[in-house]
């Protein structure tokens, strides 16, 4: 028995041979399919109890979901862009907070599906469920047509952040814009982890997915908190600084068609929806304003145009150099790393991974050949995140040198969420729900810039007021 | 232009009242939030499987395992520890909701305020001050700042990063699985560490020249391998029945073997071969049979892919457990680091390589087989086990066959029949064939299940006999390649057993000779002996020479009932077996090399 | 202000618009349609598999789900019934009772009940189980194996990525069939194990 003690406590090869040895003297051999000890003939009319299991979800389940999906995106987009309703949105994003959020718990989200069809394109062992990958594009569609509706009260995470955006403060853009290319990284990076088989990192560092389960004991819940707490006073931060998803949506929104707009007819430059947008994603007219001269403008352009290649290969041997250390987040690349380091070693203590790997006798040459062969995949993996990310760096770059001309206040369309916050503060827009409380000094003297003839003149029918911004 | 806010009456009850409540349950789901860490914090603490103060206890109880008290004490911190857990747990799956509850209370009251507060309303007064070639500036400088911080921290990343994980570090497998035909090979986990071909040393032989080697007949003149030409039956014009190493009667000469190893004497002509090492030395010696001068030593070293330092092996095996064999030109010996080395007979090495350090715990002490040019290696280990025939002019892979099974050490069989010569390798849990010539697998007989394997398999009257210590003696039948029958009371664990006249000798490695009956496996006789058997046995003159580990040569009739014939005592342990060369028999103790007879 | 966009430059930039947005459009329709054609897979779920399984303890320390979704299970057709069970005793148990100093399990979470002597049988309390390991170790080892993990489906809330199949060191965690969720070992083994065939042994 001291065997087996000093076997449980502190396993080496030497107590489990002894402990082997000293079995094989007094049990009956008893590897693989046979048994030790002999099934027990019962006399008293024992019945074998049957091991309960409980089933898992169905199929049909999901499809309910892809529907639903699409059945809330398209309320969304007649609320954003037909009836430009903000109470609407509102209380949609609530809906869909606690259907896709918390009854079911945010899995499989379209942030997290990204991983799943980057891994059916790269892995030809895994093929993406029909479901999945319809739920990864069904939002996309709506976003090349209408915008992100999916963002505005689809998206569980987008909602119970816009829930708590409460004293939205402005950070100044030179922040912004430098932050949000943080979502670029986070999306090459999930594609490059996913197509290398090495994890879902997108879903792993999810930070709310611990409210949606109510999960008291996951340490991702003070993560989520933290990003709620900070979304009190910056609005909707992992939506505009971090999410991946947010990037391919801004990509087909760019192009969108009928995307929701700040008035439904001529914008009168009245500046009341200039602070309305607490994401600060509405542009400005720039018309009358001084542009740089052309000359230097162009000299510029060319510059960046020629950097451009550059910043492309400087980004993908960057990749490619951080290649090594990111494929030893996976885990074949770091059991062989850790044996090789063992064996160059022997004072080194094993951890689990080698130790188990040894434990189930797998051919060490075919890890490392394996091993081998992620870390390769990585490599071409690193050299195109790296390049990705230089070419979005110098895409970005000339896009803000080449400033086109805007006489109208409008959302930034690639990034506008469809909140239609700005819709109420429009003056214009008198029929559909504004924010003004008729009769008030604001609404009258919104309507003076409408129509100057109407000024100090109450609308006889006051839209009515509304409790939420 | 200015517009005027419009403000609701932020003093009237209702506005009061949200607020009140949305900063208490704001306050409130704070509260909660810190406590939820707090107990987080404390159910690691509380971890009922690790819990240091349990397991402590349990570890006094074994060493104290009446004490009532202790017990006691035991079962309240166990009931304490897992209430703890439990609690802690509970605790936070409840807490969630009330953070949960406490965060919607607030969110809703802050929500309704916002229809009192509407504070939109504040375009500047001031005419848009935008600049625009200013904020383009700074937009610029802003991206190309996050550029900037991703670059350093990638760099602060990738640039300090040192792996050992490259193409050269796996190259020698790949090198050594182009060289054994496409089979998968061993680790090397030490010749990883340096880029290192496990290809021959030395010039490889062009293919195009046969290698020669001894003719049977030369072979069957000489010892060159462990238990002789033919499989330890010898006839000799005079046997040695008596000597006594401590008085020096018998005994030719006596001579010291510099290193110590449990490989047994080959003997070739006039020069007896031998292999020893320890943690760091591997050696082969050669002796003159006349004299038993040492004529010369050759050192193993510097063979690719060598560990520095041997790996841990078993007192009982040693560093140089495995026999040595000679085709006539060249010797070959294998050692405990996975060094492979062929020396000519004037100490020159042919050619070396490292067969990969083998994973066997007691240390590997598989012999070498010969057929016709091929130098056999059983390499059976913990994992990658496999078996080779080498060519014995360039030690190049002639084929190499991956092997499903744990280390043995058993050594293997060249069984030479007119239909053709079969390797025999028995391990834990079968017996199998190959086919020395291209390794194929001719067949198997499971018999040997769940021990460790050290007796050499044997064959006579076409039966094969296997032995597995603690699990049986098994025949099995050459042709049809039955089990026969499974003899599970008297084993020879270690030492190989022998067949004469219809019947199987053997003796237990923790004392004791046995006979049985070759037909069935039935006990003929058992004699006791106080120590036991390693060495194998011989057969000579139709006399079993059977050596205990004390030395002590059993001697006696091979019939089916025991009856001694002498006992001479060596004067030290030993553990090989011996080898004969003309009138003499050559035996290794522990620390000499003995001349007996005449 | 208006004549500085001019209606040629705008219907440029709505045709680029327009085309690249139909690009768009096609390639999402073709990934659609590649996914349609390319995976006519059954739905899955999570689940790990006894025989690989080498009991490190992850499955109760990663699962986001805590205490974990995985939890010991009792083959009764596989088990032994010994009186001395290795999953249930302390390797060096003073006495085969149920005391706590006696038992393996931290959470007390095996039921042993007298059936007829000399045989026992051993419940799993799932409630109380953590999916330690601790039982399934020695049973493996010593015993007959009846003790082993299983994610339940009832608690596994079916993450996207496992977060235990990342951080499993023997690859146990695949995705399998949800119409056969379980890897069950009376289910495989039931006709070796009749008793029928072991009185003929």
């Amino acid at each position: 028995m001291q065997t087996i003690l000093g076997y449980l406590r502190g396993r080496t090869f030497l107590t489990a041979a002894l402990t082997a040895l000293a079995l094989a003297a007094f049990l009956p051999s008893a590897s693989g399919d046979e048994m030790r000890f002999p099934q027990p003939e019962f006399t008293s009319g024992y019945d074998f109890p049957e091991t309960t299991v409980a089933p898992p979800k169905t199929e049909a389940g999901q499809w309910l979901d892809v529907a639903l999906l699409t059945l809330a995106l398209s309320i969304a987009t007649v609320f954003a862009v037909k009836t430009r309703s903000r109470r609407g949105i509102f209380w949609l994003s609530v809906i869909c907070l606690g259907y896709f959020g918390f009854i079911k718990q945010g899995c499989v989200c379209p942030i997290g599906a990204i991983q799943n069809v980057a891994m059916g394109i790269f892995d030809s062992n895994y093929a993406v469920p029909l479901t999945v990958m319809l739920i990864f594009l069904i939002p996309l569609a709506f976003a090349l047509y209408f915008g992100r509706v999916f963002c505005a009260s689809v998206c569980a995470l987008g909602a119970i952040q816009d829930l708590v955006i409460l004293k939205p403060i402005n950070l100044p853009r030179k922040v912004t814009l430098g932050l949000s290319m943080i979502p670029y990284l986070y999306l090459g990076a999930g594609i490059l982890f996913a197509a290398t088989n090495t994890g879902f990192i997108i879903c792993r560092y999810d930070p709310f997915i611990g409210f949606f389960r109510l999960n008291g004991n996951s340490p991702y819940l003070y993560l989520g908190a933290g990003f709620l707490l900070t979304g009190v006073f910056i609005a909707r931060p992992y939506c505009r600084f971090f999410c991946p998803y947010g990037v391919l949506l801004g990509m087909m929104s760019r192009f969108s068609r009928w995307h929701l707009s700040i008035t439904p007819s001529e914008c009168v430059d009245c500046r009341l929806c200039e602070t309305s947008c607490p994401f600060d994603y509405i542009d400005k007219p720039n018309t009358g304003l001084d542009r740089e001269n052309r000359e230097s403008g162009v000299k510029r352009l060319t510059h960046l145009f020629v950097m451009l290649p550059v910043l492309i290969v400087l980004g993908g041997w960057i990749g490619h150099r951080l290649s090594i250390p990111m494929s030893s987040y996976n885990q074949k690349v770091f059991t062989a790393e850790q044996i090789l380091a063992e064996q160059a070693n022997p004072d080194l203590e094993q951890t689990l991974y080698t130790e188990t790997f040894d434990e189930m006798g797998l051919s060490e040459d075919a890890l490392m050949q394996e091993a081998l062969k992620i870390r390769k995949r990585m490599n071409v993996g690193g050299w195109l995140l790296g390049g990705f990310l230089g070419l979005v760096f110098g895409v970005k770059l000339i896009g803000i040198s080449t400033i086109r001309s805007q006489k109208d206040y409008e959302v930034v369309k690639p990034s506008c969420f469809s909140c239609a916050r700005c819709c109420g503060y429009c003056p214009s827009d008198a029929m559909h729900k504004p924010n003004f409380v008729a009769g008030s000094p604001a609404y009258n003297a919104a309507l003076a810039l409408v129509n100057p003839e109407k000024e100090a003149q109450p609308a006889k029918k006051a839209p009515q007021e509304s409790k939420v911004s | 232009m200015r517009i005027v806010e419009y403000q609701k009456n932020t003093a009237a009850l209702p506005f009061q009242v949200l607020k009140g409540l949305g900063v208490a349950s704001g306050i409130f789901s704070l509260v909660v939030c810190v406590l939820m860490i707090a107990n987080t914090v404390n159910a690691k603490r509380a971890d009922p499987i690790h819990s240091p103060a349990l397991l402590k206890l349990k570890d006094d109880l074994n060493a104290d395992r009446n004490n009532e008290a202790l017990r006691e004490e035991i079962r309240q911190l166990d009931l304490l520890t897992r209430r703890a857990f439990f609690t802690s747990h509970k605790f936070n799956r409840n807490a969630v909701f009330m953070l949960f509850g406490g965060l919607i209370v607030m969110v809703s009251s802050f929500k309704a305020l916002e229809a009192y507060k509407a504070r939109y309303f504040y375009p500047d007064s001031r005419q848009p001050k935008d600049d625009l070639i200013e904020n383009a500036a700074w937009a610029r400088k802003s991206v190309t700042a996050a550029g900037l911080v991703m670059v350093g921290f990638a760099l602060i990343l990738a640039l300090p990063w040192k792996t050992t994980l490259d193409e050269e570090a796996i190259a020698p497998k790949n090198d050594a699985a182009a060289g054994g035909e496409g089979s998968n090979v061993a680790g090397q986990p030490e010749g990883v560490v340096e880029p290192a071909p496990s290809t021959p040393t030395t010039e490889p032989a062009a293919p195009a020249e046969p290698v020669v080697v001894a003719s049977r007949e030369e072979m069957v003149k000489n010892w060159p391998n462990l238990r002789g030409p033919v499989g330890g039956i010898v006839t000799m014009e005079k046997a040695p029945t008596a000597w006594d190493g401590e008085s020096g009667e018998g005994i030719l000469w006596k001579a010291k073997v510099p290193l110590t190893g449990f490989s047994s004497p080959i003997i070739w002509n006039d020069r007896l071969f031998l292999s020893g090492g320890d943690q760091t030395t591997r050696q082969v010696y050669c002796y003159g049979i006349e004299k038993g001068d040492l004529l010369w030593t050759f050192d193993v070293r510097g063979i690719p892919g060598s560990p520095d330092k041997a790996p841990k092996v078993s007192a009982d095996t040693g560093y140089a457990a495995a026999t040595m064999i000679t085709d006539g030109f060249r010797v070959f010996a294998i050692f405990s680091t996975g060094d492979l080395v062929a020396v000519d007979f004037e100490g020159k090495q042919v050619w070396a390589r490292n067969l990969g350090v083998p994973e066997n715990p007691y240390g590997h002490s598989s012999s070498l087989e010969l057929h016709e040019d091929i130098l056999l290696v059983q390499y059976d280990q913990e994992e990658h086990s496999f078996v080779a025939g080498l060519d014995v002019g360039s030690g190049k892979d002639r084929w190499k066959v991956e092997r499903k099974f744990g280390p043995s050490w058993a050594s293997p069989l060249l069984h030479r029949s007119e239909g053709g010569n079969e390797l025999i390798l028995s391990a834990d849990p079968k017996v199998v064939s190959y086919d020395p010539a291209t390794g194929k697998e001719l067949w198997s007989a499971e018999c040997l299940k769940g021990g460790e394997v050290a007796p050499t398999p044997i064959h006579a009257d076409g039966v094969f006999f296997a032995a597995c210590d603690y699990v049986c003696v098994a025949a099995i039948d050459a042709k049809s390649h039955e089990v026969l029958w499974k003899g599970e009371d008297l084993i020879p664990g270690v030492s190989t057993p022998i067949v004469a006249n219809g019947l199987l000798f053997g003796g237990l490695a923790d004392g004791g000779l046995f006979c049985l009956d070759a037909k069935n496996g039935k006990e003929k006789w058992f004699e006791d002996s106080d120590d036991g058997f390693y060495a194998s046995p011989l057969l000579i003159n139709g006399k079993v020479y059977m050596m205990d580990r004390e030395g002590v040569t059993h001697i006696f009739e091979a019939a089916g009932e025991f009856k001694s014939v002498a006992k001479p005592a060596l004067g030290e342990p030993a553990v090989c077996t011996p080898a004969i060369s003309g009138n003499s028999l050559f035996i290794r103790g522990v620390q000499n090399l003995y001349r007996i007879g005449s | 202000m208006a004549e500085l966009k001019t209606p040629d430059k705008l219907s440029r930039f709505e045709f680029i618009r327009q085309g690249i947005a139909r690009t768009a459009a096609l390639a999402l329709g073709f990934l659609g349609g590649f996914a349609a054609f390319g995976s006519r897979k059954k739905n899955t779920v999570w689940q790990l598999d006894p025989m690989k399984c080498v009991q490190c303890e992850h499955c109760s320390t990663e699962c986001v789900v805590q205490p974990s979704a995985v939890k010991c299970v009792q083959s009764y057709p596989i088990c032994g019934y010994c009186r001395l069970c290795f999953g249930y005793f302390e390797p060096n148990a003073p006495e085969l009772t149920a005391a706590a100093e006696n038992q393996l399990c931290p959470t007390n979470a095996i039921e042993r009940i007298f059936v007829e002597d000399p045989y026992w049988e051993y419940n799993i309390i799932e409630d109380l189980c953590i999916g330690c390991a601790k039982c399934v170790k020695p049973c493996e080892q010593f015993g007959n194996a009846s003790f082993y993990l299983q994610i339940r489906h009832d608690l596994c809330v079916d993450c996207n990525n496992c977060s235990i199949a990342m951080q499993c060191p023997s690859e146990a965690f695949s995705r399998v069939p949800a119409d056969q969720p379980y890897i069950l070992k009376h289910k495989t083994r039931e006709q070796q194990v009749t008793p029928a065939q072991f009185s003929q042994s």
